[in-house]
């Protein structure tokens, strides 16, 4: 058990084997390679992956499939050696999401960088897919319309 | 810096100083570090194919996908409000996310 004080979520006890392992880095933050994931609400899509080795560093992560996105992509093999996948249902996918400050609505998530995670192995990486269907900032409301204010639903 | 073509050195102004320049010709190799080979095996035009054999645990990435991704990351995890994550599920609530159409046949 290890006890960790993070900016946003105060002192957090973690179980070493709620600890993933990620393989390859997530791209632009290379010196961490310890991860968890924290519920945001009861009921929400979206969970924190909180750095253990960096309590500034945590991102809001989702699978986008919570919001109607088809995603559904090949892994190779050299990549599913990496977090020693032999199953595809021990894999979970999250794409990290990112809320523009006062506009919810307008949020994106990365489709072309997701994080998947073994959760049999706890092992990890951000996989760098080449397909052009899915960029970086993908809107997760498309239809809500970027004038209006964050209050009214679409 | 190792300079393997006397015409490499007009290009030298333009890149820093910590880049070793090398001239290779189609189907030769170098190693890296020992375990990383990178291989010319086709040029077309103003492009270059190359083969890269390395450990599985090294990621080999084009340099713009790279880039791109690596900015998303980082601003995603900058000046994060937990208010807007809230008002970002609320959102989510209210739209009662349904499942894309089938096209009509």
């Amino acid at each position: 058990m290890k006890t960790i004080e993070t900016s946003r979520f105060g002192k957090l006890e973690i179980e070493e084997d709620k600890i993933f392992k990620f393989i390859v880095p997530i791209l632009g933050f290379e010196h961490l390679d310890e991860y968890i994931l924290i519920d945001h609400a009861p009921d929400s899509p979206f969970k924190w992956l909180q750095a253990v080795n960096d309590l500034h560093i945590a991102f809001i992560v989702t699978n986008p499939v919570n919001f109607g996105v088809e995603y559904e992509f090949v892994i190779a093999e050299e990549d599913t050696q990496k977090i020693k996948l032999t199953d595809a249902n021990d894999a979970l996918v999250l794409t990290i999401v990112y809320i523009p400050q006062g506009a919810p609505h307008l949020m994106t998530a990365n489709l072309a960088g997701p994080i998947i995670i073994n959760a049999k192995s706890k092992l990890a990486m951000q996989l760098v897919l080449s397909d052009s269907r899915f960029t970086t900032k993908h809107r997760l409301l498309p239809n809500a319309d970027p004038k209006q204010s964050s209050n009214s639903g679409s | 810096m190792l300079i393997l073509n006397s015409q490499v050195i007009q290009d030298l102004k333009d890149i820093g100083s910590k880049m070793l320049v090398l001239t290779r010709k189609i189907g030769q190799k170098l190693i890296i570090a020992e375990n990383i080979e990178v291989v010319i095996l086709e040029i077309k035009g103003e492009s270059v194919k190359l083969g890269i054999k390395a450990p599985k645990n090294i990621s080999v990435y084009r340099e713009e996908i790279f880039e791109e991704i690596k900015k998303a990351n980082e601003q995603a995890t900058r000046n994060v409000l937990i208010a807007d994550l809230d008002l970002a599920f609320n959102l989510f609530e209210n739209k009662k996310i349904i499942k894309p159409k089938k096209p009509k046949s």
